[in-house]
């Protein structure tokens, strides 16, 4: 869906005063590679990218790029991520997994270390963690004939909190978050992410 | 409002047409060869494919599509000759199996070349963006395409209804074996036909192509359409295929700007919120039965 929605918006002309805000998934790699040039000057958020910089991360796009000859895509940082979670459970229970408040004990200890950088979950399983704004395309990435997303600011973070002020939520962070009355008083369209709209409605 | 029904009646029309390339082929070859071809929409997609490889090597759209167009037609006559033609002696039910096993092997096969990831197909620079007519922005892609599919049909009216080939093809969709009793060479003409539809598959998919995401699975979707507008319009007419294409495409985009907005002023907000988008993605099928209750045979019945 992604793929329509970015194309048809541009064709439109939409792009030319709206600025496009998206989900991790409606601009991740796999987005990127089909839709081309008119994913330049849009944004959006996610909780992971294919270029952040730490060794789990670096290891994991290297073997998956020599394994499948193209860039992981979120879903696949979350599919490495959740394997690696859940063998360290099993080994934390020493394989006995039929206890199974043990073995979620050992879930939620995660003990393993994650493609996203450092994290931990909140009381309802839900990750706190760092979330960064990409800023796509101001050059091509060369060597895989794609946009690449060189920026990455950090815009926010999920929150263990239920209450924003009482996290001391900056306004840069809300930039990117939707629904905020002034947004829908402007015409700009933006999409909701679910990590972003979760901190604040939670 | 007036500006949204327009700008959607654009839509509709450009759909309309591009359904018109999908099923000018289909319906001949049901017509005329009377033969089930579940593959259609696996020409499209693998048309849209060669598109976008041809028009990535290329670095031209236009070439991409010509070549892309090109590489279909000559698929679709290795496929006639290979496999199409043993088929039409059989029964429906076999042809279903056989087209249907088609569609897998495409599907698979073009997961293992390009990837299972959907690949990049875009306009030519000069159309991306949009032009301004009558107050409003449109983009100058979609007129393209409006012009483009306007011409095919044109020219495919001409060629079926003024020249003498279209004459054996409407002849063998009338009656095969009188046409072939009057010295036709009834099996090269098949081929001509299967050729030239999945000529027009490719067309539709790669002019698609940059509006849509060139994936697998793309086929499936239309093909359902297509097979909508053959039965309204009537099995192996052209004619009837137009104006089919014309009312499935009018109708469903229509139906789905304009329907859940007029419901919610008619109907209470919760209903209408349920109502709305259910309504609209099925009132074809509901024009389709309704069509079929009066006129049995399509709009413009072949064998008449």
């Amino acid at each position: 869906m992604g793929i329509n929605f970015v194309k048809q918006f541009v064709a439109a002309g939409l792009s030319r005063d709206t600025q496009l805000f998206a989900p991790g998934f409606s601009a991740d790699e796999d987005v990127i590679k089909a839709v081309g040039a008119p994913m330049m000057g849009m944004f959006n958020s996610s909780h992971w990218a294919h270029d952040m910089d730490n060794p789990e991360n670096k290891r994991f796009v290297a073997e998956f790029e020599k394994e499948y000859k193209r860039l992981p895509s979120l879903y696949a940082s979350q599919g490495y991520d959740a394997a690696f979670m859940m063998d360290a459970a099993v080994r934390d229970v020493k394989g006995k997994v039929e206890d199974k408040a043990a073995l979620q004990k050992a879930l939620e200890a995660k003990r393993f270390k994650s493609v996203r950088g450092d994290f931990r979950f909140n009381t309802n399983h839900y990750p706190v963690q760092n979330y960064y704004q990409q800023d796509h395309g101001h050059h091509l990435h060369q060597s895989c004939g794609c946009l690449c997303r060189p920026v990455q600011d950090e815009v926010g973070r999920t929150l263990a909190d239920t209450s924003l002020a009482a996290a001391g939520v900056t306004l840069p962070y809300r930039r990117t978050v939707c629904g905020a009355a002034d947004f829908a008083a402007s015409s700009r369209l933006c999409l909701e992410t679910s990590g972003f709209s979760t901190a604040l409605h939670s | 409002m007036t500006q949204l029904i327009l700008e959607q009646a654009l839509n509709g029309l450009q759909f309309g047409l591009m359904l018109f390339l999908l099923a000018a082929g289909l319906t001949l070859v049901f017509g005329i060869m009377d033969c089930i071809n579940l593959a259609h929409g696996s020409l499209y997609m693998v048309g849209a494919y060669f598109v976008a490889a041809a028009a990535q090597a290329a670095d031209s759209f236009w070439l991409g599509l010509g070549l892309g167009v090109a590489g279909a037609a000559l698929l679709g006559l290795l496929l006639e000759l290979s496999l199409f033609r043993r088929l039409y002696q059989r029964d429906h039910l076999s042809q279903v199996l056989a087209t249907f096993a088609l569609i897998l092997i495409a599907n698979e096969a073009v997961r293992a070349i390009w990837g299972p990831a959907a690949i990049m197909l875009n306009p030519p620079e000069a159309l991306a963006g949009p032009v301004e007519i009558g107050g409003f922005f449109y983009p100058a892609y979609r007129l393209v395409i409006i012009a483009v599919g306007i011409a095919v049909a044109a020219l495919l009216y001409l060629l079926v209804a003024r020249s003498r080939v279209g004459m054996w093809v409407r002849a063998g969709a009338a009656n095969r074996e009188m046409t072939e009793a009057l010295g036709i060479n009834v099996r090269s003409l098949f081929t001509a036909v299967f050729v030239f539809g999945a000529a027009l598959c490719a067309l539709a998919g790669g002019l698609l192509g940059p509006l849509l995401a060139v994936q697998v699975g793309m086929g499936e979707s239309v093909l359902i359409l297509a097979f909508v507008v053959i039965i309204i319009g009537g099995i192996g007419s052209i004619r009837g295929a137009l104006v089919g294409s014309l009312i499935v495409g009018t109708v469903d985009t229509l139906g789905r700007a304009l329907l859940p907005a007029l419901l919610r002023a008619t109907l209470p907000a919760d209903a209408a919120a349920t109502l709305g988008p259910a309504l609209a993605s099925i009132l074809i099928y509901l024009l389709m039965a309704a069509i079929l209750f009066f006129k049995p045979q399509g709009l413009f019945p072949a064998r008449a």
